[in-house]
């Protein structure tokens, strides 16, 4: 009895638009590009999101690391003169390690050394950072190995002089003629290039890689250079160590462990914590917030659309008075015309909304080619679009319904 | 039927215009009364307080038996979608609905089912000659025609009450002629008729005329 089918209404507002086509189509175009608009910063924001976490997760989630970094100048530990030489000792000591294996019994560590010697290919420098690591380094990382091989346990035992280099370096190298199988100076030390890696570790992107045993016992820990005529030797025990413990879960305690340690025995900032984690939460979050912006941002040019919804659901009100008159006198309550303008207006902003959905999905990935930024239409954003635009039409519909219903049937009917 | 008791209507337009003032009528179960009046003496504004579109100022009115005043407006649209049909001056079809969709809209608000409201449409456009024009849309037709159409939706319902104001002022003699002759068939079938009327040839077929003065009604 007090049924309406709204299918009905649906095709009856339908063919009422499809009878004012340009003035339909322009309506829509406000809706079309917000929802367009929104589709597109949502993938914008997608991208980035993505980029970041594969970024950030090819340092290891799992992973809590600490690199020996120099100190600025003078606030090294007091250099003790002996034999005429000043001595400077920074970064991690073999009692940290200790300290730290203690308190994380069950998690993978690996520990790197720190070459400080400078690195020549055919006689010219090449500015990179020197580690020695073991065979088991590579795994803590998402190593990619672009070419050759990585390091071996045989190589660990058998003191082979080879190195792996990072990508940057192997450009380097090739500019310089060093090619693979060529070799390399390091201090007084000649040595393989066997293989290329991709991977991501903090400290930059330069990065030569060698045994741990190899460097340990071909540069020790004390390193004597020469620099702007005076003579300075330093000393650091461990150059990295990686800690990798079982679950992401077990990541914030640990770390908070290690930074206790180190802030009770190191009484200047000579080692560097990266905890991959902290810094996916942290970029997450402002990733978030960017996007939060620029959806927002799309979300005003779907106001305007809806504004322009209403202002055209008035006229077409205004324009159909003696229409509500008759129907009411054939028997339509308040409410029938309430339903009836609603699904009309809802009918409009939802045929925009999937129009706008489908050139924001078709954009995005031309868009994405020409600019080169990474955008990710997900179905959660079509759908969010969708249903905004369908929030968009109740909200903007409702005014121009309500009035409509509100008319006094008598003066409808007598409306010129 | 219809009971007016003591209605009066004013509208407030300057110092209140009173347009019927203690106007009374009694109009029985299967009756045909022709209202007469000068233009602007508030014939159209009684029928749509017959009707139940409008509500008086003051007074009682008493509709099938039933005092309407307190009713609210989903009871009122009901009442009017069930028992009356409206036959109005300018047609009032609404033009983007095809002849048979414009014939079955009282039906659509009474919750009637589509395939039923199609048949029931095309009977009742077969009843007043229009069953070659159902898929028409209202400018395509003729006055006549357009009128037909309006007749045959005031009585796809089945109304008690078919209510009329002034179904031929628009039309030329003959064509408005033929809807008189609807409306008497309407009668015959046991209809009541509540027609208002210019024409004084066919106020003068009419059983029962009632003339409005001065916002009073009087008989003959
Ligand atoms: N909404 C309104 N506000 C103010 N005055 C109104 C309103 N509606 C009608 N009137 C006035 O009420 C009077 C009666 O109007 P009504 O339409 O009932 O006359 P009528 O007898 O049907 O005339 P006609 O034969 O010309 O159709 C007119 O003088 C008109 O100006
Ligand atoms: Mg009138």
């Amino acid at each position: 009895m007090d049924m309406l089918w709204p299918v009905e209404l649906v095709g009856d507002g339908l063919r009422n638009l499809v009878r004012h086509k340009l003035r339909t189509a322009l309506t829509m175009l406000g809706v079309l590009c917000g929802v367009a608009a929104v589709i597109a910063m949502l993938a914008i924001g997608e991208g980035a999101q993505r980029t970041v976490l594969q970024e950030i997760s090819a340092l290891g989630l799992r992973n809590v690391i600490l690199t020996s970094v120099q100190p600025p100048d003078g606030a090294a530990e007091a250099p003790s003169p002996r034999h005429g030489l000043q001595m400077f000792r920074y970064g991690l000591t073999e009692a940290d390690v200790n300290m730290i294996r203690g308190v994380c019994p069950s998690s993978k560590l690996s520990v790197a050394h720190l070459v400080k010697d400078k690195v020549y290919a055919h006689g010219k420098r090449v500015d990179a950072q020197v580690l020695g690591v073991d065979a088991a380094y590579f795994q803590l990382f998402s190593t990619r190995l672009l070419r050759g091989r990585l390091l071996s346990t045989l190589d660990e035992s058998q003191r082979h002089q080879v190195v792996v280099v990072s990508r940057r370096v192997d450009a380097d190298l090739r500019r310089s003629g060093v090619v693979d199988d060529g070799f390399i100076r390091i201090g007084w030390q000649h040595f393989r290039l066997v293989g290329v890696v991709d991977l991501k570790i903090p400290g930059g992107d330069r990065f030569i890689f060698m045994p741990y045993h190899v460097a340990r016992s071909r540069f020790g820990t004390t390193t004597v250079q020469s620099e702007a005529g005076s003579i300075k030797s330093t000393r650091t025990e461990v150059g990295q160590v990686v800690i990798q413990v079982a679950t992401e879960r077990e990541v914030p305690g640990t770390a908070m462990l290690v930074e206790r340690i180190l802030e009770t025995h190191h009484k200047v900032s000579d080692v560097s914590l990266s905890v991959p984690l902290d810094l996916l939460r942290s970029k997450q979050h402002t990733q978030r917030i960017l996007s939060l912006v620029l959806v927002s941002i799309a979300a005003i040019s779907l106001l305007v659309g809806g504004i322009g919804i209403m202002n055209i659901m008035l006229a077409i009100v205004t324009e159909r008075i003696p229409e509500i008159g008759l129907r009411r006198a054939l028997g339509a309550r308040r409410r029938d015309i309430m339903i009836q303008f609603m699904i009309e207006t809802v009918t409009l902003s939802s045929v925009g909304g999937i129009l706008g959905c489908i050139v924001g999905a078709a954009a995005v990935p031309i868009a994405s080619h020409w600019l080169e930024w990474r955008g990710i239409v997900t179905a959660q954003s079509i759908i969010l679009a969708l249903v905004v635009s369908w929030v968009v039409g109740v909200v903007f519909g409702l005014a121009p319904a309500a009035r409509a219903a509100r008319m006094d049937p008598v003066t409808a009917l007598r409306h010129e | 039927m219809i009971q007016l008791e003591h209605i009066t209507k004013t509208y407030p337009v300057g110092d209140g215009l009173t347009v019927l003032n203690d106007a009374c009528l009694t109009v029985d179960d299967g009756e045909y009364v022709g209202i007469l009046g000068p233009s602007g003496s508030g014939k159209s504004t009684m029928l749509h307080i017959m009707g139940l579109l409008d509500r008086p100022t003051s007074g009682r009115l008493i509709f099938n038996n039933r005092e309407v005043n307190a009713l609210d407006d989903r009871e009122l649209s009901m009442l009017r979608g069930r028992l009356v049909g409206f036959v109005f001056q300018s047609f009032h079809l609404v033009p983007q609905l095809s002849v048979s969709e414009n014939v079955e809209l009282p039906l659509f608000y009474q919750g009637v089912p589509r395939s039923q409201r199609r048949e029931r449409a095309r009977k009742a456009l077969a009843q007043v000659g229009m069953s070659s024009r159902m898929r028409h849309v209202p400018s395509q037709l003729s006055g006549g025609e357009r009128q037909r159409t309006a007749i045959a939706r005031a009585l796809v319902t089945e109304p008690a009450l078919v209510l009329a104001d002034e179904p031929t002022g628009n039309l030329d003699s003959r064509t408005g002629g033929d809807i008189v002759e609807l409306l008497n068939a309407l009668h015959a079938e046991g209809r009541t008729i509540v027609m208002i009327t210019h024409d004084r040839e066919i106020a003068a077929t009419l059983p029962r005329v009632v003339q409005i003065r001065d916002g009073k009604l009087e008989e003959g």
